[in-house]
């Protein structure tokens, strides 16, 4: 690539520059051309020194040697992959299993404990409300009572004078 | 090996005048019977091979800077296009093909090399004084080669520091001479991205280099 193409290449990306920037641009373009002269360079050493013997040794053994190797390695990747999954999965699985049974054991506690605690409040409550007179009303009852045995006596006094 | 390509087919015409004129053609403009002799030529492999190669290997190079992986990923480019040759329907131009394969097979490349971070940087990664080993032609003056091999181990590191994307778009404009268009249908971009990436890259390189962005 000469300098000139390079420069066009790299003004057309810098359309609206002034004339310092289209020097510093010139400069750019001129070490773009040099880098392009030395990989042109340095690619046309390494080809000539690896394409020395026939024109048509290309490497095409080589690379289907490469293309065979690389895919056992990769489904060797993916046995070793899957051997450390399984390797890692059965103590994780275990473990797991074994700490699913103990907290199912602790719930089945929890809510056997939490049964006995319904059971004994309904008996209570079942108990309260069995009784003639529930506790928060026995001061009325007792005054109701004493009504009643108050009127029952007057009553019977009244009774009594009239007959007499 | 030569004679697995060989006893594909002859062509009456020489195939390097064929495949210079293929070059010249615009992928997207390819007709009918452009597509079909581009099917056929691809019939001669080893001829293939030695058009296409250095093209090839220059681009692998620029974007991985190591030697070995670049001569590795040639030899693997081309066998993919030998396996997958019954598949090129000549929708683009043979250079086209092949460097589209190249571009995947770089990025596959980086994208192994990073799931392999704890491999040890290769001992033929080239380095700057290796790219700067090159000698400008008429330069009298021992300072101007200096400044010139300078000017290169700077924009060699630049460009080894552009993400990837960026960087083979540069080294597809700078190094291979492509259109934006080509450049576009060969990275599957907008020319517009292909672009802002060319721009992005060259405003990183003019920075590095002691310019403005």
């Amino acid at each position: 690539m000469t300098k000139e193409t390079t420069n066009g290449q790299v003004q057309e990306l810098y359309p609206e520059s002034d004339a310092a920037t289209k020097r510093d641009l010139e400069g750019l373009a001129n070490s773009i051309s040099q880098f392009c002269a030395a990989v042109h360079h340095v690619a046309e050493r390494s080809t000539g020194s690896t394409t020395a013997g026939s024109a048509t040794d290309w490497g095409f053994e080589q690379a289907r040697g490469r293309r065979r190797s690389a895919q056992r390695r990769v489904m060797l990747e993916w046995a070793v992959a899957a051997a450390l999954c399984v390797a890692a999965l059965v103590p994780a699985v275990g473990f797991y299993r074994e700490h699913a049974a103990q907290v199912r054991t602790a719930q089945q506690a929890q809510m056997l404990q939490q049964r006995e605690a319904d059971t004994a409040l309904l008996d209570e409550v079942s108990s309260e409300l069995s009784e003639a007179v529930p506790d928060s009303m026995r001061p009325l009852a007792e005054m109701d009572a004493d009504y009643v045995s108050y009127q029952t006596t007057t009553g019977e006094t009244g009774r009594k004078n009239g007959r007499n | 090996m030569g004679g697995v390509f060989r006893s594909a087919g002859k062509l009456a015409i020489p195939p390097s005048r064929l495949f210079l004129c293929m070059e010249q053609i615009a992928a997207s403009e390819l007709t009918a019977p452009a597509r079909e002799q581009a099917v056929l030529d691809l019939a001669d492999f080893d001829e293939v091979v030695r058009l296409y190669r250095p093209r090839v290997f220059r681009f692998l190079l620029a974007s991985l800077r190591d030697r070995d992986v670049a001569e590795n990923l040639t030899q693997d480019c081309f066998l993919k296009a030998y396996l997958g040759r019954a598949h090129f329907r000549g929708d683009s131009s043979l250079s086209t093909w092949l460097m589209k394969i190249a571009m995947n097979l770089v990025r596959d490349h980086l994208r192994s090399k990073r799931m392999r971070f704890w491999t040890k940087t290769r001992e033929t990664a080239l380095d700057p004084i290796d790219v700067s080993d090159w000698v400008p032609d008429g330069r009298s003056s021992a300072e101007a080669e200096l400044i010139a091999r300078t000017q290169v181990q700077h924009v060699w590191q630049a460009v080894s520091e552009l993400p990837a994307k960026q960087r083979s778009v540069f080294v597809l404009r700078f190094v291979e001479e492509m259109e934006l268009k080509e450049i576009a249908e060969l990275t599957g971009m907008n020319p517009s991205t292909v672009k802002t990436h060319l721009y992005r890259a060259l405003a990183a390189v003019r920075e590095s280099m002691g310019g403005k962005r």
